[in-house]
């Protein structure tokens, strides 16, 4: 579980503010969908969680560890796709894989097994002695999925995942983070697309401008702007009249 | 019109990335103001190194060749040396920049004449080739414009002969590199066009440095050089009959006070300028298919019982710091720029200070006659010294460290987020950075034995203590590159060749190095005081350094923000 209490974060020496004291609860056991609008405070968010940026203020929490201070503990329980997929372009696939498989202690047997799954399953396996940097976006996307899903991590954080994926992909994505959910593993995802959400998220939460302006079930959306109408409407409702 | 502005403003703010006198907000600053001025302090600095180091070539060059009165050749000889030089810079620079990255690709989609962006792509380059020339040839003009007084009009002559050479040249070039590019399919990648070129570059650096080096040896002799002019008996300006442009271009400034030279070479750089427009007019549609096929990826896929195969046999567990090691040590050795620019010059260097020594030596020596030269030449003491301090900087030229998190930029984001301490992060740079030192204090040991023939334990103290220097620049490399890392490129020349930090580095190494050996010459008679100085007060200091370092890296690379 990931939680997020008064969550602050600025950027340019405090001139830009990005997020503003955000609280925020992603459970075990669920696909937590994270949407907003392009500069929302999305993958600042995410970045929080991971560790690569630092809050301002407020108190983050990864199963326990909170950071800054346990963050190489909250760090090993995190499996991280990042929005930008051109990382290490002169390594090889498989030396990819074996690289973030070292840095999380993964053992030979089970590195092997999860390789061969993972790279079949996203149909990769067959460029693996390839190198990164000669790989398509789709395929570099699908290289760091498999990267993140190596150590079977108990928190996957995904930042914009089904960008340049090809349907079969995004097939097996999907159905990836709801087996992982229904293993009682936290699956936490920001995207925009709405359908996606709409589909295969248990709970939303919807951010606009650095602050959270929504958190709950679809349902709960629906019944508190008293419509029945898809996500994507209530999305744009929100986003343009909300605190406007 | 405008749209040919807008491209070679582009083209300028892109190659050179200047530092511009007015920040983000439009307002000088004294940090912008200061960043300008260490530029400006660099570029004559090295501007400086350069023309210092043609001006005494030519300067001895005429000496000789005025005490038997056939000073003139200086100018013959300027000139077609000269532009040896600047065909192979200008050819180099024109055939590795056609393709910097996939910007090109973008541009050539854009409603912009490609003539056009050829044309700026090729004014940008004109740039530092005029630089290149002006000291190449217009120093040899300067000198010998000053010795033989010439008339005010020899040095406009002198100009427009630059300009008018460095034009033909950079046209000449793009005329022989694209359509080499669209015949070869092997070119139309990045990483073979900068192999091909860098063993070019190599090649020519090797070449010009024996050349300088035999011609530094022949002024001991000028009856040489007198023997081999007079072997042909015409009239100076006839001799040059059979290249009538040369011919020509002497002339003028031989005979400058007559100003139809001036008129008659504004016409001819008019001429060219507008020919070389309409050669870049003519080569735009072929340039225009190299960029749009160029790094075209072919991936190699393997079928399934070889991806099994391949799979079974490649997964294997490392330690978190071997992981780490072997991720830099593979990011910065695959990539031709980072290889070519950084731990390359452990090989190029001593192949270079090889040659430069043979020659110094006299070009009849042989190996024992060199080594009982030196041996004869330097105290025991200073043969030590000599060879502690080559070791040290071969170990600490490579660049490694100082560029170590420049380098990765972008990818620091995502490597924080990995479940691995900041200080394994940065002890793998230094390793990588020290794995390459360790290989230059060997060269320098091996130089010890070879060359001095000093005994083993002296051996021992040539290699432990280059060590511990090559560790101490390594570490003052982390340093910089962690307090000041180069953070947002697009193009890995700009991480490398265009680091400041590589360039302070470099500055700081022969500073330190060049104090520390002129003090071991003048003061260090006994090898206990060498040890001292050498070995045991820079291994204090590395230490010290090295235990303030991590908290210090581990602290910056958690404020860090990409």
């Amino acid at each position: 579980m990931i939680t997020l209490q008064g969550v602050s974060k600025t950027y340019n020496k405090n001139k830009t503010k990005a997020l503003d004291s955000i609280n925020l609860t992603i459970p075990d056991g669920c696909i937590f969908g994270f949407l907003g609008p392009n500069g929302a405070g999305k993958t600042t968010t995410i970045k929080l969680i991971t560790g690569a940026l630092e809050a301002d203020s407020g108190t983050i929490s990864v199963d326990g560890h909170e950071l800054p201070g346990a963050s190489l503990a909250a760090r090993q329980t995190i499996g991280y796709v990042p929005d930008n997929p051109e990382l290490f372009s002169r390594l090889k696939g498989i030396e990819f894989l074996n690289f973030i498989a070292d840095l999380y202690g993964v053992d030979r047997e089970k590195r092997q097994r999860a390789i061969d799954t993972y790279t079949r399953r996203f149909e990769i396996a067959d460029v693996m002695s390839a190198r990164v940097g000669s790989y398509s976006r789709g395929m570099k996307q699908k290289l760091l999925i498999c990267g993140s899903l190596l150590p079977d991590p108990q928190n996957w954080i995904l930042d914009e995942p089904l960008i340049g994926l090809d349907p079969q992909a995004a097939f097996s994505l999907k159905t990836i983070m709801r087996e992982r959910a229904q293993a009682g593993k936290c699956v936490f995802f920001s995207t925009h697309v709405m359908e996606v959400a709409e589909k295969i998220c248990d709970q939303l939460a919807i951010i606009k401008k650095g602050e959270i302006v929504f958190t709950g079930t679809l349902d709960e959306l629906r019944s508190i702007k008293g419509k029945d109408s898809s996500l994507e409407s209530l999305f744009l409702e929100l986003v343009e009249n909300e605190g406007a | 019109m405008k749209n040919l502005i807008a491209v070679l403003r582009f083209y300028f703010s892109t190659f050179y990335a200047l530092p511009a006198l007015k920040d983000s907000q439009g307002k000088v600053s004294s940090k912008s103001i200061l960043k300008l001025l260490g530029i400006v302090v660099l570029a004559v600095y090295f501007g400086g190194s350069f023309g210092f180091l043609a001006w005494q070539l030519y300067a001895n060059l005429y000496k000789v060749f005025a005490s038997i009165g056939i000073q003139r050749l200086i100018l013959v000889y300027a000139l077609l040396y000269g532009s040896v030089y600047i065909i192979l810079i200008s050819f180099v620079s024109s055939f590795s920049t056609i393709y910097t990255n996939e910007m090109e690709a973008y541009l050539s989609t854009l409603p912009v004449r490609s003539s056009f962006l050829l044309t700026g792509k090729a004014a940008a380059l004109a740039v530092p080739e005029f630089l290149f020339t002006l000291i190449i040839m217009g120093t040899a003009f300067i000198v010998y414009g000053m010795n033989e007084q010439a008339a005010w009009l020899f040095y406009i002559n002198g100009v427009l002969i630059l300009l008018l050479v460095t034009l033909l040249i950079v046209t000449i070039s793009y005329c022989i590199s694209i359509p080499l590019l669209a015949m070869g399919r092997i070119f139309r990648n990045r990483d073979v066009t900068m192999i091909v070129m860098g063993f070019i570059v190599m090649f020519g650096v090797l070449y010009l440095n024996t050349s300088i080096n035999r011609i530094l040896a022949f002024t001991e002799d000028p009856a040489k050089i007198i023997s081999m002019l007079q072997a042909s008996n015409e009239t100076f300006l006839n001799l040059l009959d059979a290249f009538p442009p040369l011919q020509f271009i002497v002339k003028s400034l031989l005979d400058a006070a007559n100003p139809v030279y001036v008129f008659l070479l504004f016409m001819i750089l008019a001429a060219v300028l507008f020919l070389s427009f309409g050669v870049f007019t003519v080569l735009a549609p072929l340039y225009q298919r190299v960029i749009q096929g160029f790094s075209e990826q072919y991936i190699k896929k393997m079928n399934r019982a070889q991806s099994v195969s391949f799979l079974r046999t490649n997964t294997g567990r490392q330690s978190p710091l071997m992981a780490l090691f072997l991720r830099e040590f593979r990011s910065m050795n695959r990539e031709p720029v980072y290889f070519l620019n950084g731990p390359f010059i452990i090989i190029l260097l001593p192949v270079i200070l090889g040659i430069s020594l043979y020659f110094s030596m006299g070009d009849q020596g042989s190996l024992g006659e060199i080594t009982t030269l030196a041996r004869s030449n330097f105290t025991p003491v200073q043969q030590v010294l000599v060879s502690i301090v080559t070791g040290a900087f071969l170990g600490s030229a490579t660049s490694i460290t100082c560029t170590s998190l420049s380098r990765d930029a972008k990818h620091i984001g995502y490597i924080k987020t990995l479940p691995v301490s900041s200080s394994l992060y940065l002890g793998a740079k230094l390793i990588h950075g020290m794995l390459f030192g360790l290989i230059g204090c060997l060269v320098a040991a091996a130089v010890s034995i070879v060359l001095f023939q000093v005994d083993e334990p002296l051996v021992v103290l040539v290699l432990a203590s280059s060590f511990v220097l090559t560790l101490l620049f390594n570490v003052l490399g982390l340093y910089i590159d962690t307090v000041n890392p180069q953070l947002r490129w697009e193009n890995p020349v700009a991480a490398m060749k265009q680091n400041v930090n590589a360039v302070i580095m470099m500055l700081l190494e022969m500073l330190s190095l060049g104090a520390l050996g002129f003090a071991g010459f003048m003061w260090v008679k006994d090898l206990g005081t060498l040890m001292l100085i050498l070995l045991t007060l820079p291994l204090v200091v590395t230490v010290v350094l090295l235990l303030l370092y991590f908290p210090l890296g581990i602290g910056t690379l958690r404020r860090l923000e990409v």
